[in-house]
């Protein structure tokens, strides 16, 4: 196929123009890859995998396969081919940049993990920033500009589109700009906020709007509290207590999460006695929630009375100085009567009144302005100000209000006094409120131009559609959550000729810079002039020493807030007027990650659904409003309805029911939704409820079963299962998640210890004495936040295959790394708690012995290695292992082909592009092999040879597992037991450390460290 | 030999008959019959359609790759390993049949013993064939032989599947041995009745060149008793290495020490069942009514009884030790085997195994062809659903909560189990058409004829009995 | 029957007779004519039954067979089979660690030994008995006999050959009339196999083996001969993987490399290299550095290393001297090729050229040289720039530049 053959760095121009780089986008886009089939049950598609298998049977050669090598003929300095080199870099998401250390392989990046020395990241990434690389080798990110003119879709060039600027700009130019408009997502770039001063200036009556999903609360409320915007971060490593009011500060959601966990955890280690007690106040679980000491369920719409209250009785307890203007009045309100409440509030405002200077209150982005000024407030009388919680002022952001501005916008596309719109990154035709309906108002601007990496339900409403260069492909700068200037270098030139929001801008602005690298110095010439500070600064991934000096804001005094009947829990909240819950998704955010399959497949930590949302209610709310498991329930608000199934998540408030944004989608692709290509979307799409009014926090919502079941793809037992498997499971809960608070721990340091039955003994002795490594593994369980980020990590590492929706819900996923969570207690208040269970590489492990071939055997370090070649797939391993990690390939999931292995050449471009997100040294496994976490041995390996070659020893913590690698709170260490000095040793020596199933004598190499919950002693 | 002179009138000759004539001829017409019934026209079309589901589903998983058929995790074995187990199982009565009760002088067996046989070879046909098709790599089971290659690659002897490689080969090849052996003489036999030249040379090639001798008599029936001695601890051993698959794994439900002989006791109660499954429509449909006489059939329904009885206490001692044991994961194995999500197959599967039996108390229930058609038919169903439940219901829900989940057969699944039945009943009929059902020579030596030397004492035996 | 036994008598008149067959109606008659056969001291005799008669062994005297002690024999070679097949496999030729056990341990390998045994006792059994019987044995002159075939249905016969050394035409006849047979009759020698055999089934038989044969021809055929193509190889499994090793093709891109450069102007970790004077060879004004970098000390070892490594990447152009008369620059010539030759590094010019030049002109290459920055290391380049020196002082050098002791040598 010579289409296939079609270059990418030939002139654009030329490539775009030629007819068959058209027929073949056109092509692309209409067939689906088969793994979309693969998944679908059904019979019709059963007989395309047949057609499609013939078919492949009559391409394939039945010869081995030659191999090309095309080495450079200069090879550039200092790149060895088939050594990995390391770039530093950083990804921007909620307003805040973590640093990356970026893996490149041939001068492709294949791993993305945490920057050490950067200050948010200290090494860890979450989930988002791991699952990042497959999006950029996302065959369905758009490939060239697009024209769409009166519906008709047609393939463009930038050379054409930097001719309509052109002539824009002259028209615009003589107007001040009257008439142009830039919606953008709030970003932290200096360089982006440089260029919109230079885009204004030239364009004086020209407008910058800002909008983003997660809304403006967090600024309006700094506004309420100091009378001028300020960001603010925590550094919980200081605190002893710390609340969280409707807050997930640690999960993936919340912009600081990483840093936040590590700062939080580094205060909870029970062994050297000091930990630190944290509360939650919150609607929906979330894993702050489930990490917390104490956690009150709690209507979001009540937190604000909540905090309210709490500030009265900090005020009383701690007296502060007058100018810090008077607390607030206790509200008069029945929810806090109730004895459980009340004595939570009471003894966490002693608990918060005792630690002074050494405490800190944070409100979720969900919560009003008035939560978040109240939150401020109380640090400032809890003198945690400059302590705790550190403040800047705010650099970048416009000063008014998101929804304003929009809704302003709106209005002015409506009234056609908007001709010309630049849409840059954000997805508004998808992310606006309901009730603005902005679809409709794109129709009236004349000049709509959609700058992103899909061509998404924006950008098919727009005229003009432009590739956005992924992060991974360009040049660009922002601030890490303290503030530090972060820098974003490319690892790669853009795969499909994309460009970055900065050199599109330096276009409008007819800046004289168009490049991303000039623009970026630019911005930095003062502080990074020379070359060398420069290049220091881009190889450091961050500009060290520009973390902004600690500022104490002044607080001004609070007005008394107003509160509705709502908002004081005394209206009712039967059904029709419930309280739904908006919340940025734990996979795919707000939808812009709809499209990644890593991200798709993974389980949220909590419902353990994968593939799609659900409504999340309480097993109470569920039953009063007859809703079973799965059922498909209709959610009604103002008039607007969707459908989707329900789910219980124990600890939910009664009366508030949560759904997560970012579903639903119908042109993210063919993994999240695309219609033309007959792919349904994934899960349901809760933007159609949220408005202007109702964008966190919605009352009256009323729930309707519509009749109807769906099969919820979870990877994990959903709540309710039938009474036996309850019984059973809670039974042997404690043998294998150890658990005490503080006080047991002191009193009973060994009470993880001993193993709840005598270890069977072994008819034989070893045959081997383990001299040399001995590879171990533990895992803090105290330490764990389950946020998943390992396992995305170890997806990318190990080349692990995505299944699709209904192998899920056949149970195959293949993820080697799961996190385990089990709920101990009654459904209104339970206790959660995470195990994360890679192979336990037994040292008489039960799979090795049922190999018939022998394909699983021992190393003499003690590995349990895994020969995928002497696989035939018996799965009796499988069967015998205790803690089932072992996992098969059931399809050939990774060729999205069915049939044997297929030997001819990949020519599919698409395809192509997907392969470049494989780690080179990983084998790919084929169909019908089995497979399992290996402790990443490639990296051991390589290590090896490294200091074999360097004839030095290994040292401890130089080997990382992928796992260990990008944990926040450093839960996961890895080591060689044999040397006692070692971190994991040492670990494992804890009193602590105790081995799961030990009783089955197979002398797992992995150890868990015991939970340690640390209870007020007045609400244990 | 009481037995026969009981038996039925049909073997005592009337006057001037031959009776070793008669049952030659009575046995061999099935073979040299112009055509067959069309009964057994019917029964062929419906069991070879069976058989083309069976190659279809195979073909289709062995391209597609076994996630067509529900095996997922944790349930990694599901229906072929299933289908495995019960077949191996039904082969057993078989050679229990012919050996063990050869060795035990129960001379009825003479008029089953050679059926019996031939379904002890088609059920291990079909259970061989899903260790095989199982495997996520269908092209690649031959690694399980110890067969030199460039790999360097032996096989790993300490698995149980490798045993069963070993046991159920040795035992195909055995049973094999011992069921052609039987039938040299019969072949002889048809051989010279032959009337056309293929006929006469195909049975000819067969026979070898029997032709009777009593010097070679003498050393056949040394070479068949020690067969039968051979067979028998082996057809012991085979269904005990069957079992080690689940009792040597760690697994709640399969780590049992008594899985040996309760598989063996639930391996002949399968088999016998199957033996009258098979025996009544056949006396039925090609008049052998008088060879294969209800007093066979009774006996038969009673070692049902037995095995059914030794069948329910095995079901009975699992929760004993599983409560016994200590461990919380053996004894919930149990608890959730009978209450959890798979309880309607445990149930089915006692019902059918032990409580259906029980009817064969009453003499006119177990003297009855069609009531132990019945009852045999359900006992299968039953067998068959013991294997699910301990395959199954085992691995649904094992040590971690976490890794729980529940088994869903899919189309494929059903495909491949009713295909193994038509490629055993598409086998069965055709040895029923071309082969010597009964075993000829041994009922005429069993006969009363046979010991003219000893013709009085048989008399007096006669007597006795009578008395 | 007595006609037809008179007939055959007649037959064998002519043809030479095997011997005499005489058929019984019981096996209480047939019993009876054994014992009186066998105690006339016939050796060559036999009785034909469509069952085993009971009670014929003793009454024809037979004596135990030895198949049992066959079987045994096997039933142990099966047994050593098992132990030396797994011991071997597992625990010499290829010894695992298996869930922590011994490479051998005996219990696990019961089964296995256990059922060799059984199955080779059992082959031993069957072909044991048809070895002892003498079977396959296609074709007999009884068969010639129409009365005999009813021996697998419900006839008695005894027969005494006339190979027997007693047999006597008249007195046999004599012996067996005695024994009140049913009827009798004289053996004719039989026919071969050959004569019985239907034409078309020879046809076959010699078919098939034929076809037997086609394949290892096949075989012997692609052993014997060359392929251009490469070797057949059915199903791939994971002999290629869709990822991208080292170097490898990718058609995504124009230049069909999966190999990719780096993008400008980025900074790999550990890359940083601001140290001018040591990765480029310049002062900080940026001038040519005229002296080593403060991390080359000079020493003997690194004077060896830059001689091995100009010997590596420098003398097939330079030459062993530097004067640029390499092996390269020598072929050229003979063949007669334009080729700019080298320069002489012993020359004037390059002489005054500052070391930060030279290494320069070695990293990043000069006209025709090519850059060597990729392949030799920083330090390595130093190394070849001090030896280069060290050169153009000994191609420069006078007497003085000796030390005294080594003067008088050159005298």
């Amino acid at each position: 196929m010579k289409s296939q053959k079609s270059s990418y760095w030939r002139s654009l121009a030329e490539l775009e123009n030629s007819a068959e780089f058209r027929e073949l986008l056109e092509r692309e886009f209409a067939a689906p890859p088969e793994n979309v089939r693969l998944d679908s049950p059904e019979r019709r598609r059963f007989m395309q995998l047949m057609g499609a298998s013939l078919a492949l049977a009559g391409v394939t050669s039945c010869r081995w396969q030659k191999d090309k090598l095309l080495p450079f003929s200069q090879q550039p300095e200092n790149m060895v081919p088939g050594e990995p080199r390391f770039f530093a870099t950083s990804m921007e998401l909620g307003g805040s940049a973590n640093g990356l250390l970026v893996t490149s392989y041939d001068g492709r990046p294949i791993k993305v993990e945490g920057n050490p020395e950067h200050p948010s990241s200290g090494g860890a990434a979450n989930l988002f920033h791991q699952a990042s690389l497959l999006s950029l080798y996302d065959p369905d990110r758009s490939e060239s500009v697009v024209q769409r003119s009166g519906g008709a879709r047609q393939v463009s060039s930038w050379d054409a589109f930097e001719a309509l600027v052109k002539e824009r700009t002259a028209a615009l130019r003589a107007n001040g700009g009257k008439g142009l408009r830039v919606l953008a997502e709030p970003s932290s770039s200096p360089s982006l906020a440089d260029m919109r001063r230079r885009l204004l200036a030239a364009f004086p009556s020209a407008q910058w709007i800002e909008f983003s999903t997660e809304g403006d609360n967090q600024q309006a409320g700094s506004l309420l509290a100091f009378g001028s915007p300020y960001r603010s971060h925590p550094t919980l490593g200081n605190a002893n207590v710390v609340l969280s009011l409707d807050c997930d500060l640690v999960g993936p959601t919340h912009p600081f999460g990483v840093a936040n966990a590590r700062g939080l955890v580094k205060g909870r280690t029970p062994d050297s006695g000091n930990m630190n007690r944290l509360y939650a106040v919150e609607s929906t679980l979330t894993l702050t929630g489930s990490i917390a000491d104490h956690r009150l369920p709690l209507r979001s719409e009540l937190v604000k009375a909540f905090a309210a209250a709490l500030d009265a009785e900090v005020s009383a307890k701690v007296l502060p100085p007058a100018e810090l203007g008077p607390a607030q009045a206790k509200p008069q309100a029945n929810f806090l009567k109730d004895p459980k409440v009340f004595k939570f509030l009471a003894v966490l405002a002693s608990d918060l009144a005792e630690n002074r200077g050494a405490s800190a209150i944070l409100a979720g982005a969900h919560q009003p302005p008035e939560v978040h000024a109240l939150a401020h407030r109380m640090n400032a009388v809890l003198s945690n100000i400059g302590r705790t919680v550190l403040y800047r002022p705010e650099l970048n952001r416009t000063p008014d209000r998101e929804l304003e501005s929009l809704k302003r916008l709106t209005e002015e596309m409506r009234a056609g006094a908007v001709d010309t719109l630049l849409i840059i990154g954000a997805n508004p035709a998808l992310t606006a409120p309901a009730d603005l309906d902005f679809a409709s108002a794109l129709g009236k601007v004349s000049a709509s131009i959609a700058l992103g990496e899909y061509e998404d339900e924006t950008a098919r409403l727009c005229n003009w559609h432009l590739p956005l260069a992924h992060y991974l492909e360009s040049w660009g700068d922002a601030r890490a959550h303290d503030g530090t200037l972060s820098l974003i270098q490319p690892l790669i030139l853009p795969l499909h000729g994309g460009r970055s929001a900065l050199e599109v801008l330096a276009l409008f602005a007819g800046d004289n810079r168009r490049e991303g690298l000039d623009i970026v110095r630019r911005t930095h010439a003062a502080l990074l002039g020379s070359d060398r500070a420069w290049n220091k600064a881009v190889h450091d991934g961050f500009a060290a020493g520009t973390t902004p000096p600690r500022f104490f804001p002044t607080l001004k005094p609070l007005s008394a807030l107003q509160f509705s009947a709502r908002e004081l829990g005394d209206s009712n909240v039967s059904n029709g007027a419930l309280e739904l819950v908006f919340l940025p998704d734990s996979k795919v955010y707000d939808g812009r990650f709809a499209n990644n399959s890593w991200l798709q497949e993974l389980a949220d930590p909590l419902s353990k659904q994968s593939w799609g949302n659900a409504a999340r209610m309480s097993p109470k709310t569920a039953a009063e409003l007859r809703v079973g498991e799965g059922d498909l329930v209709q959610l009604t608000l103002a008039g607007r309805s969707l459908e989707l199934p329900a789910i219980f998540t124990p600890g939910q408030a009664e009366g508030t029911v949560a759904v997560s944004l970012g579903y639903g989608r119908h042109a993210a692709g063919h993994v999240g939704g695309l219609d033309e290509a007959g792919v349904e979307p994934v899960g349901a799409n809760a933007y159609a409820l949220r408005t202007i009014e109702a964008f966190h926090i919605a009352p009256s919502l009323s729930v309707a079963r519509v009749g109807g079941h769906q099969d919820i793809a979870t990877t994990q037992d959903l709540y309710a299962i039938d009474p036996v498997g309850k019984i059973g499971s809670e039974g042997r809960l404690s043998e294998l998640v150890r658990e005490a608070t503080l006080e047991e721990f002191k009193k009973e340091p060994h009470f993880a210890r001993e193993a709840p039955r005598e270890p069977l003994l072994s008819l034989w002795s070893d045959p081997v004495s383990y001299q040399g490594h001995r590879w171990g593994m533990s895992i803090d369980l105290n330490r764990c936040i389950g946020c998943n980020a390992c396992v995305v990590a170890c997806v990318s590492e190990n080349n692990i295959p995505v299944v699709g929706k209904a192998n899920v819900i056949k149970g195959r996923e293949m993820f080697w790394l799961r996190v385990d969570r089990y709920f101990k207690g009654p459904p209104e208040e339970p206790q959660v708690s995470f195990q994360p269970i890679p192979c336990q590489q037994c040292e008489n492990a039960p799979c090795e012995q049922v190999c018939p071939v022998g394909a699983t055997m021992h190393s003499h370090e003690g590995l349990n290695d895994m020969v995928y070649n002497r696989c035939i797939g018996t799965r009796y391993c499988s069967s015998n292992c205790p803690y089932k990690v072992r996992r098969f390939n059931y399809f050939n999931y990774h060729l999205d082909k069915v049939g044997v292995t297929p030997f001819n050449v990949v020519t599919d471009r698409k395809k192509l592009i997907q392969h470049m997100a494989f780690n080179p040294e990983v084998t790919v496994r084929a169909r019908g092999v089995m497979e399992k976490c290996t402790f990443c041995v490639q990296r051991i390996e390589k290590t090896k040879i490294k200091a074999k070659n360097a004839r030095r020893s290994i040292q401890d913590g130089e080997i990382k597992t992928a796992c260990q690698q990008t944990c926040p709170t450093d839960a996961i260490v890895f080591g060689d037991l044999s040397d006692s000095a070692s971190q994991v040793a040492r670990l494992q020596a804890l009193p602590r450390a105790y081995a799961l199933l030990e009783e089955l004598n197979n002398r797992p190499r992995v150890r868990y460290l015991a939970r340690v919950r640390n209870p007020h002693p007045e609400l244990a | 030999m009481a037995i026969w002179t009981e038996a039925n009138p049909f073997l005592d000759p009337p006057a001037g008959e031959n009776s070793f004539s008669r049952i030659t001829h009575n046995v061999t017409r099935v073979a040299e019959a112009e055509k067959p019934p069309k009964a057994w026209f019917i029964a062929l079309g419906i069991s070879s359609t069976m058989l083309a589901i069976f190659g279809i589903s195979i073909a289709y998983v062995f391209w597609n790759g076994i996630g067509s058929w529900g095996n997922m995790h944790p349930v990694m074995w599901g229906f072929p390993i299933v289908n495995f187990v019960f077949w191996i199982g039904i082969g057993h009565a078989g050679t229990l049949i012919s050996a063990i009760l050869f060795l035990l002088r129960q001379t009825w067996r003479t008029a089953i013993n050679r059926f019996a046989e031939a379904m002890t070879i088609f059920a291990v046909m079909c259970a061989g064939i899903f260790p095989g098709i199982h495997v996520g790599r269908p092209w690649l089971p031959y690694w399980m032989f110890p067969i030199p290659n460039q790999m360097s690659m032996w096989p790993q002897f300490r698995s149980p599947l490798e045993w069963d490689i070993f046991a159920v080969g040795t035992y195909f090849t055995v049973s094999l041995m011992f069921w052609f052996m039987g039938m040299i003489p019969d072949l002889a036999t048809l051989r010279d009745r032959a009337t056309s030249t293929p006929r006469r040379l195909i049975y000819g090639i067969l026979a070898m060149g029997w032709r009777g001798s009593s010097r070679q008599w003498h050393r056949y029936e040394r070479a068949y008793l020690i067969l039968a001695a051979l067979a028998t601890p082996l057809v012991l051993s085979v269904h005990s290495v069957v079992s080690f698959d689940f009792a040597t794994s760690q697994l709640p439900g399969w780590h049992t020490t008594i899985f040996p002989p309760y598989f063996v006791a639930g391996a002949i109660f399968g088999g016998f069942a199957m033996v009258l499954t098979l025996a009544v429509p056949a006396r039925q449909f090609f008049g052998l009514k008088r060879l294969i006489a209800i007093r066979h059939l009774e006996l038969m329904n009673k070692i049902l009884i037995a095995t059914g009885l030794m069948v329910g206490y095995a079901y009975g001692m699992e929760f004993f030790i599983s409560w016994y044991s200590g461990s919380p994961y053996e004894g919930f194995a149990f608890v959730n085997r009978a209450f959890g999500p798979y309880a309607w197959a445990y149930w089915t599967m006692v019902t059918c195994n032990v409580l259906i039996p029980q009817l064969h108390w009453f003499k006119e229930v177990r003297t009855n062809p069609w009531a132990t058609l019945a009852i045999g038919i359900a006992v299968n169903v039953g067998m068959w659903f013991e294997r699910f439940v301990i395959i199954c219901t085992s691995q649904s829900r094992d040590f971690l909560p976490s890794s729980w989940g529940y088994f869903i057969p899919t189309p494929f699944d059903y495909m491949t189990l009713c295909g193994s039945f038509g490629l055993f009943f598409t086998l069965f009929l055709l040895f029923c058409r071309y082969l010597p059902m009964v075993a000829m020579a041994e009922v005429k030596a069993a006969h009363p004829d046979a010991h003219a030397a000893h013709a009085q004492a048989h008399a007096a035996v006669t007597e006795a009995a009578r008395a | 029957m007595n006609e037809k036994a008179s007939t055959a008598g007649a037959a064998s008149g002519t043809a030479k007779s095997h011997g005499l067959l005489a058929e019984y109606r019981t096996p209480g008659a047939l019993i009876a004519a054994s014992k009186r056969v066998r105690d006339a001291g016939y050796r060559h005799w036999d009785t034909y039954t469509p069952f085993p008669v009971h009670g014929i062994d003793r009454a024809m005297g037979i004596k135990m067979t030895g198949l049992p002690w066959i079987v045994l024999a096997c039933g142990l070679l099966g047994c050593g089979t098992g132990i030396w097949l797994q011991w071997w496999t597992n625990a010499v030729d290829y010894a695992w660690i298996i869930s922590g056990k011994p490479f051998w341990s005996l219990p696990a390998n019961v089964p296995v030994i256990f059922e060799l045994s059984v199955l080779f006792s059992a082959t031993g059994a069957l072909f044991g008995m048809l070895a002892l019987n003498g079977l396959p044995h296609p074709s007999h002159p009884l068969d010639l006999s129409a009365r005999f075939a009813g021996v697998t249905s419900d006839k008695f016969f005894l027969l005494i050959q006339s190979s027997d050394p007693r047999f006597d035409e008249r007195e046999t006849r004599a012996l067996l009339q005695e024994t009140e047979p049913a009827g009798m009759e004289e053996l004719p020698e039989g026919p071969g196999l050959d004569d019985r055999l239907p034409a078309y089934w020879t046809y076959a038989m010699v078919i098939l083996a034929v076809l037997a044969l086609v394949p290892f021809g096949l075989i012997a055929k692609a052993r014997a001969e060359k392929s251009s193509q490469p070797r057949l190889h059915a199903i791939g499994d994971m002999d290629w993987q869709p990822k991208f090793k080292a170097q490898r093709a990718n058609l995504v891109f124009a230049d069909h490399r999966a190999m990719r450069l780096p993008v400008e102007g980025t900074v790999a970790r550990g890359e940083l290299f601001d140290d001018d004077h040591f990765y480029r060879g310049k002062t900080s004004s940026g001038a040519w550095a005229r002296t080593f970098p403060k991390q080359v000390e000079p020493s003997d070892e690194l004077m060896q290393r830059g001689n091995q490594r100009f010997g590596i990447y420098c003398t097939p152009c330079h030459g062993q001297l530097g004067d640029g008369n390499g092996m390269i620059t020598q072929r050229a010539q003979d063949i007669g090729q334009v080729w700019v030759p080298p320069t002489n590094i012993a020359d004037e010019r390059l002489h005054r050229q500052p070391v930060g030049q030279l290494f320069n002109t070695v990293s990043r290459g000069l006209r025709n040289m090519p850059a060597y920055g990729a392949q030799i290391e920083p330090m390595d380049r130093w190394a070849i720039v001090m030896y280069v020196r060290a050169l153009q002082r000994s191609r420069h050098a006078n007497l003085s530049d000796l030390p005294e002791a080594d003067r008088a040598s050159l005298k």
